[in-house]
């Protein structure tokens, strides 16, 4: 049965997320530390920076900081297993990897398509996996909805994400263009949004850069699906999938025509 | 030109340019349907440009290909689920086991999963790498490295089979297995188109030889007759010889010293009876000892050394 992507079976779709597995499980000491380092990261973070700025106000409810950063801190997993996920396709092209993948009847649609998959299981687990590590050592409580939610928003924000640096990638033309590309974003992606600090600390012009930033956005729905009612994480689900669409066929079109010329 | 029928490759007048680098330059050749046909070249000749052409990875300029009958580029998808493919580079995970790389291969071509496993393990077994099979593909040298991507190849029974320089650094028992599995693929009707630098075992195998030069066809024919075709004989002189001796045996008539050392004369004539007795007077005006002479045939590698313009 051959469909929409690109004429691809569904077969050869799997067998593309199916390697992006293996990769990623190759090595139990590699997943220990891909899934620890986040969750150290949360912890000197939420301890650094909640000492240092209290309680927030969030919705016009005062939370401690913990309860604000957690959400935010899950997108921070997010933005680590996008990036490693986008940087592999230079890895793959250099490697000679790509091509071989290339001359099984696979369509370059299917091929970005599956680093999408490959990217949305790792980081979700990754994003959960913090939500999960930070909620009970910060002793915070979310009823099973929000726990649905989060399992909803996650890979949503995953694409989102991922999408902003598949586009990088298919935009530079060597790996070595691509990683000062990705590390100067990531800087701006990390630090000008509200994963660490709330919206209202920013400064003009500077908010309007944090209010663009696909790392907020995510971050807000986050913070939206674990702290706000049920009608304002909706919205900004919505929000989320219609930018993360958007970015992916961009992110898409851009790369299937730069991988039909190996 | 031609039939359809009976060609399994077609590629006519095709161009192809990276930036500057003129990579195909009006390239024409037919590959018969069942054959096993090898592409020779010096470095830089467009072999595996032409060979990503054949698959539709890679677009071309101007001209017209077809591959079993299909267009690659528009019909690339369906080329490529025809085709198996051995590439020159190393296309493996390189941090996964073989068998990871064999099972993610199966994935990828959309193979039953267990009747390939089955056959690869026998393939795997043929080609003396059952005892790696659970190693990270990094530890392997580069031999066994690219038995993998053989044996992955020879999991399909494809009309196409392409390969890339598919022995370089492959041991001569893995070779002898690897030909006799060709050739079984090829008494079943699989074309067989291969590149290769070992013109010694290009003309022990192949049925056709295509020379590429510049991006261009030089010419195409059975090693053996592009040997005729070359023409000429080489006559072998073995004994003990002067350095002082170089200079008057460059300049005989109908003789064209081709090798020489201090124990050896090669010489490449069109007319070796003609030729003889006058090599054999110069060397021994310049008392020069004989022990050995021989006339015998242009190899196809003589042949190849010609016809792309090499000493």
């Amino acid at each position: 049965m051959y469909d929409w992507w690109g004429g691809s079976k569904v077969s050869h779709l799997l067998g593309l997320v199916y390697r992006e597995l293996k990769l990623y499980t190759q090595s139990p000491v590699n997943v220990a530390l891909s899934l620890a380092t986040p969750v150290i990261y949360a912890l000197l973070l939420s301890t650094a920076l909640g000492r240092a700025v209290g309680d927030v106000i969030h919705n016009g409810n005062l939370i401690s900081y913990a309860a604000f950063a957690v959400p935010g801190l899950a997108v921070l997993a997010l933005l680590t297993s996008s990036m490693s996920n986008s940087q592999s396709l230079f890895q793959e092209r250099d490697s000679g990897m790509l091509l071989e993948i290339m001359s099984c009847p696979i369509s370059p649609r299917t091929y970005v398509l599956a680093k999408y998959f490959g990217t949305m299981i790792v980081a979700t687990c990754h994003g959960l996996l913090l939500l999960g590590s930070t909620t009970l050592l910060f002793g915070l409580r979310w009823d099973v909805l929000r726990w649905l939610a989060a399992f909803i928003g996650l890979p949503l924000g995953s694409v989102l994400i991922v999408s902003v640096y598949l586009l990088i990638c298919g935009l530079v033309k060597s790996l070595q263009s691509f990683i000062i590309a990705m590390n100067l974003l990531s800087m701006v992606m990390m630090f000008a949004s509200t994963i660490f600090t709330p919206q209202d600390a920013f400064v003009w012009p500077l908010n309007l850069l944090v209010m663009m930033n696909p790392v907020t956005i995510s971050a807000e729905m986050m913070r939206s699906i674990m702290l706000s009612p049920t009608t304002e994480w909706i919205g900004a689900l919505a929000q989320v999938t219609a930018l993360g669409t958007l970015l992916t066929i961009g992110a898409v079109r851009i790369l299937e025509h730069k991988l039909k010329q190996l | 030109m031609t039939s359809n029928l009976t060609v399994a490759i077609a590629i006519n007048d095709v161009w192809k340019k990276y930036g500057r680098v003129q990579a195909l330059a009006g390239l024409t050749l037919e590959v018969p349907k069942g054959s096993l046909v090898g592409l020779v070249g010096p470095n830089g000749a467009g072999k595996t440009t032409l060979v990503k052409i054949l698959l539709g990875v890679t677009s071309y300029d101007s001209g017209q290909v077809t591959v079993l009958g299909l267009a690659p580029r528009t019909q690339g998808m369906q080329i490529r689920g025809q085709t198996a493919i051995v590439h020159q580079r190393s296309g493996v995970d390189a941090f996964l086991s073989v068998w990871d790389n064999v099972q993610i291969y199966i994935r990828l071509r959309g193979l039953e999963v267990a009747a390939s496993e089955t056959k690869a393990r026998e393939l795997l077994r043929d080609f003396g790498l059952e005892k790696v099979l659970q190693q990270p593909m990094i530890m392997l040298s580069g031999g066994e490295s690219r038995k993998v991507q053989i044996v992955r190849a020879l999991l399909l029974d494809p009309p196409l089979l392409v390969m890339d320089e598919p022995t370089a650094s492959v041991d001569p028992e893995s070779r002898r297995t690897l030909w006799s599995k060709v050739r079984q693929l090829t008494s079943k009707g699989t074309t067989v188109l291969w590149t290769t630098h070992d013109l010694h075992e290009m003309a022990a195998v192949g049925d056709w030889a295509f020379v590429l030069k510049g991006g261009q066809l030089v010419r195409g024919d059975t090693p053996r007759n592009l040997a005729r075709l070359v023409g000429g004989d080489v006559i072998e002189i073995r004994g003990r010889f002067s350095d002082e001796l170089r200079a008057n045996i460059t300049e005989i008539p109908a003789a064209r010293l081709i090798r020489h050392s201090s124990t050896e004369l090669v010489f490449e004539s069109n007319s070796p009876e003609a030729a003889l007795p006058r090599v054999v007077a110069v060397l021994h005006d310049c008392e020069a000892t004989i022990s050995a002479i021989s006339i015998r045939s242009v190899t196809f590698e003589e042949a190849y050394v010609r016809l792309v313009g090499g000493k």
